[in-house]
């Protein structure tokens, strides 16, 4: 049976009404006197049950003045990581042509009834917009969602607390953590024999020619001298070999493997692969994502990033251990100059080509503490 | 700001408990001292701010008060309502010096508004009301910017800086007066729900702390006491005269109370025996005596102070009295007492209706009680040895015919040869009267009504005393006779068999004091008006007034409803005749100027539903369809798996399948397409929308 645990609450529709201590104790001190009224006849006492009950009107009265009305709208970052604080813009209008809204507190809600952020306004005058910002942090990546806000009031004596929700429901996928600084900490040796391969391209092709910028272009490749004219930044494009062709292959099988399983492992496999094509794009590198059931192409650039972090987001470990596991790998491209394989796994380096790069993921786990 | 809000916090809430203790000094019975400790704390907590008992120095005071209301109660009031208001001012003092948490301050509202409370059960003056929206306006007041102060501040010391960022400043004037638009919209809404809220109460616990017992009328006359007579200004009622809002065109009302018919030689009894007498109907009428002079009859409402009178007052000839009474008592003589408990309570009002006639010469006269009527007549009853009395009745009428004149006559030579005073003196060797007519010569109305009734006894003619109230201020604002203690008067019926029962006065004009200024009597008129209107409609409002106003509110409806079917008869008829009378043309002008009004407010309306539809504010729908999800859940919820608000969909799918087993898997599957089609925004093709179909086909069956 579920515990009794707001004994004066009234909701209808979009609306909740609930008593606070103090309106409790208002509400049996009017039954009080109301009682002494009856018994009595004396209208005295009648006026001042009346005046406790207008009071009680009044509040409802008031308090919903105070949340009608309002409309909200919600501004977050397109690109929202696990792990890291963003900012949530909240603007609130009060349509109401002459009544300001007071005393508002405002209640940003997730999944689950979570209030994600929240902010206490004192007063929205009549006709105007007001912008609050909050910080908000998703610890997990992958789907989640705002569903709307609660705005509720005290005003104006404190008795009751009314809730207004507005569904207002927004859609985010949280991109996998990224580890800054994996590279300089894990560029020694980790085991002895196994080192991250170079992060820095030896050397660029040949120059193809000029193309217009692309948000996530190395601000090295910028031509500033074309760039001076009136039509924007350009960037200059180079031939790519072989040697510029990164695959990134991160193991979904390993978690599960009975008494090898560490907690949050494979979120620490998801980040380090987020982590490298990241890095690896921004160094000029083109890159392939390769997971047991998806693939992306070879590709560069900040639609293609996103399109692995997609990616990166949504996937879970499948559950298959060993040869088993690796076998749904399917057929390997060739064609590139390095290869890193991410396995959550803790075991000896497995049964992959001499020329990939295996990353004991439990050790990176271990340097970076437990990753969710 | 912070400091600005602080100090009208703090001024409000010892306006609050200003207002309170003002509530429970104006009823005039507490404790001189008690109240001046009350006042006296109040004005040191808000000039002395800083001042605070520690947590022991607070208890033991509180101990201290409790044990003066302990002490209080048993010894020296005595009085539970009373005790209890002198405990409350001293709680209430102790937790002005006690204010640390936001608990203490609701505390002292609580304090605060129990003393008003204590208030409203020891008085019931119109100067309660006067506090009452003192204290509305400052509950109101004080419960705002303790809600604010505690939002603001009570948890988050920085939103100050947050509040100035948001550049919506509170405390302005137009803040203060929304906050007094609060209050008086409050006070409205406390007269809609008074009015409003049924008045079944039983009355069991009525207080009686503001019942007076003063001298004056009473239900004896008896002139063997002596001694002088102090007139007293206190009012004892007020009567309305519902049908003309303007004075009795009369040279002086008498206010008909008791009748007495035997003397003893001493004092006067109203011997007739009471009957009970029933009242028929829901209002509560009694039909006292019958009258077939319905032109005559002027109806008045009495609205009597609570005092120890319990006889019904009326202008002579009373036919009938409604009022919450369950039942009266009447004698013949026309004499009605209420019951004892209804007038023991509170200020109490009726209604009657007196069949006035007037003889030629302007005097009331009335056919209640003809004699003989009782089987106990005692209208011709003479004392003993009143034969002094006898022979000076005649030496005075010898030269005069017919019993109506003698009376008159009578009446005359005591009022010309007699005079007025308060200070009488007594010769205990004479019987009252005699002392009266051949000794002092002078007396008050007992003494002139008691001489002339017996004379008139004397000469054979049917004769009574009656007491009760003569004249009254006509009080010109509220448009109602106002009747002091100090109007108190008695006076003599006669009967003849001609004219009915005939009022004689046979009391010279007393000096009557000197007159106040016209503006203090004008403003004294002015209060006394809101006085009665505050009895009448406020302490007085009972259920028989509440049935009156819905009865009078149908009466209003339907004459409403009829003024609307007659208005819509004329337009009816109006456009007939013109659609008779006019031609072709303007009749199509009019229809077609008809049609554009009507599509012009059409349009209006829809552009305005439009605007707000546009203004308000829209939910962000989930832009991409993923409907096979949502069926999955209905087909879920069906079997009795509902997805709970705080799980994610993974985490549903992870619990369907712990609860169900591997069986259910695809409701795995389908999760991961609607995380990959909803979060991911990548399509679901063809052949994963067929696997779709298939799962859920394949869930559909399992049970």
């Amino acid at each position: 049976m579920r515990p009794f645990r707001k004994p004066l609450q009234l909701s209808y529709r979009d609306r909740t009404l609930r008593f606070t201590p103090e309106g409790v104790r208002f509400f049996f001190i009017t039954l009080g006197v109301g009682l002494a009224a009856l018994n009595t006849g004396n209208n005295l006492l009648y006026m001042v049950l009346a005046m406790m009950l207008s009071l009680i009107v009044v509040s409802g009265i008031l308090s919903e003045q105070s949340v009608r009305k309002i409309s909200l709208s919600r501004s977050i970052p397109q690109n929202i990581f696990a792990g890291t604080p963003f900012l949530v813009e909240m603007k609130l209008t009060n349509h109401k042509r002459f009544a300001p809204s007071f005393s508002i507190k405002i209640e940003d809600v997730g999944v689950g009834d979570a209030i994600l952020g929240s902010h206490y306004l004192m007063k929205i005058p009549a006709r105007q917009t007001t912008t609050v910002i909050y910080p908000c942090e998703f610890p997990m990546r992958g789907p989640h969602a705002f569903t709307g806000f609660r705005l509720s009031t005290r005003y104006p004596f404190g008795f009751f607390i009314k809730v207004r929700e507005i569904r207002a429901e927004k859609d985010v996928l949280v991109y996998p953590r990224i580890l800054s600084g994996l590279f300089e900490r894990t560029g020694r040796p980790l085991d002895g024999t196994t080192r991250l391969p170079p992060m820095k391209k030896a050397n660029e092709g040949d120059f193809r020619g000029l193309r217009d910028y692309r948000p996530g272009d190395d601000f090295r490749r910028i031509h500033w001298r074309s760039s001076a004219k009136p039509s924007g930044l350009v960037v200059r494009e180079f031939e790519t070999g072989q040697s510029d062709r990164f695959m990134v292959i991160l193991d979904r099988s390993s978690p599960h493997e009975p008494g090898q399983a560490q907690p949050g492992i494979f979120e620490t496999a998801v980040s380090i692969a987020a982590t490298m094509i990241l890095n690896l794009d921004r160094q000029g590198f083109q890159t392939r994502l390769l997971t047991q059931g998806n693939a992306i192409a070879l590709g560069q650039g900040v639609d293609h990033v996103l399109s692995a972090f997609r990616i990166l987001s949504l996937i879970q470990p499948d559950g298959l251990t060993g040869q088993e596991g690796w076998k749904r790998l399917g057929a390997v491209p060739g064609g590139h100059a390095s290869a890193v394989f991410i396995s959550a796994r803790s075991d000896s380096r497995p049964g992959i080509p001499e020329s990939w790069t295996w990353i004991p993921v439990a050790d990176i786990h271990r340097s970076f503490g437990q990753t969710r | 700001m912070r400091s600005r809000l602080l100090f009208l916090f703090r001024l409000s809430y010892h306006l609050l408990v200003l207002a309170g203790l003002l509530s429970q000094a104006l009823t005039g019975i507490l404790n001189p001292m008690v109240l001046t400790l009350g006042f006296g704390a109040l004005a040191f907590s808000f000039f002395y701010q800083g001042l605070a008992l520690s947590r022991g120095v607070g208890n033991a005071a509180a101990l201290v008060a409790l044990l003066f209301g302990a002490l209080d109660y048993f010894i020296l009031s005595r009085d539970l309502i009373i005790a209890a208001a002198h405990l409350l001012i001293l709680m209430q003092a102790v937790k002005l010096f006690n204010l640390k948490h936001g608990r203490d301050y609701y505390q002292l509202y609580g304090l605060s508004f129990f003393g008003l409370i204590s208030a409203a059960g020891l008085t019931s003056g119109l100067s309660f009301v006067f506090c009452f929206l003192f204290y509305l306006l400052m509950l109101t007041w004080t419960l705002i910017l303790h809600h604010f102060n505690e939002e603001a501040y009570g948890a988050d010391p920085t939103s100050e800086a947050r509040w100035h960022a948001s550049g919506a400043p509170l405390i302005s004037p137009r803040f203060l007066i929304t906050v007094s638009l609060v209050a008086l919209f409050s006070f409205f809404m406390t007269l809609a729900f008074f009015y409003s809220i049924p008045r079944i109460g039983f009355g069991y616990l009525r207080s009686r702390h503001d019942r007076r017992s003063i001298s004056g009328f009473s239900k004896t006359i008896d002139l063997g006491l002596f001694g002088p007579v102090d007139l007293d200004s206190t009012v004892v009622m007020r009567v309305e005269l519902p049908q003309g809002r303007d004075a009795l065109v009369m040279p002086q009302i008498h206010w008909r109370g008791m009748a007495f018919d035997y003397y003893n030689g001493q004092s006067w009894e109203s011997r007739p025996t009471f009957r009970r007498l029933a009242p028929s109907g829901r209002d509560r009428f009694f039909q006292i005596h019958e009258t077939k002079d319905i032109n005559g009859v002027v109806e008045q409402i009495f609205f009597v102070e609570p005092l120890d009178i319990d006889v019904a007052f009326s202008i002579p000839g009373m036919v009938s009295l409604s009022g919450d009474f369950r039942y009266l008592k009447t004698n013949p003589m026309g004499t009605v007492e209420f019951p004892l408990l209804a007038t023991r309570l509170t200020r109490w009002t009726y209604r009657v209706s007196s069949a006035i006639t007037l003889t030629p010469d302007g005097r009331e006269r009335h056919m209640i009680g003809l004699p003989g009527e009782d089987e106990r007549d005692f209208s011709l009853q003479l004392p003993e040895d009143c034969e002094r009395l006898r022979r000076l009745a005649q030496e005075i009428t010898q030269n005069v015919d017919g019993d109506f004149q003698k009376t008159e006559v009578l009446e005359t030579y005591l009022k010309r040869h007699y005079a007025y005073s308060l200070e009488v003196k007594r010769d205990p060797g004479f019987s009252p009267v005699d002392d009266f007519l051949f000794h002092q010569k002078e007396g008050y109305c007992e003494h002139f009504a008691t001489a002339m009734a017996l004379m008139v006894r004397a000469l054979g003619i049917p004769a009574r005393l009656i007491s009760g109230f003569l004249g009254g201020e006509w009080n010109e604002f509220g448009k109602y006779y106002l009747l002091r203690q100090q109007d108190a008067h008695t006076w003599v019926e006669a009967y003849f068999p001609e004219m009915g029962w005939v009022t004689f006065d046979p009391t010279p004009a007393r000096v009557e004091p000197k007159p106040l200024f016209p503006v203090v009597r004008g403003l004294f008129y002015c209060i006394d008006a809101l006085r009665l209107r505050w009895n009448r409609y406020v302490i007085n409002y009972r259920l028989s007034d509440q049935i009156r106003m819905v009865r009078m509110a149908q009466r209003r409806t339907i004459r409403l409803t009829d003024a609307g079917s007659d208005l819509l008869g004329v337009l009816q008829r109006s456009y007939h005749r013109w659609s008779q009378t006019t031609g072709l043309w303007p009749k199509i002008l009019f229809y077609l100027a008809a049609t554009g009004a009507g599509t012009g407010v059409l349009i209006a309306i829809l552009k305005k539903w439009k605007r707000l539809k546009k203004s308000a504010p829209a939910a962000d729908r989930p832009p991409i369809a993923v409907g096979f999800y949502r069926k999955m859940l209905k087909m879920m919820k069906a079997k009795g798996l509902s997805r709970p608000n705080g799980l994610t969909p993974l985490e549903f799918a992870q619990s369907v399948i712990r609860t169900r087993g591997p069986a259910y898997r695809g409701v795995m599957d389908i999760t991961h397409l609607y995380n990959r089609r909803r979060f991911g925004r990548e399509p679901i093709s063809a052949p994963e929308m067929a696997h779709i179909h298939s799962i859920l086909e394949d869930l559909k069956r399992l049970p």
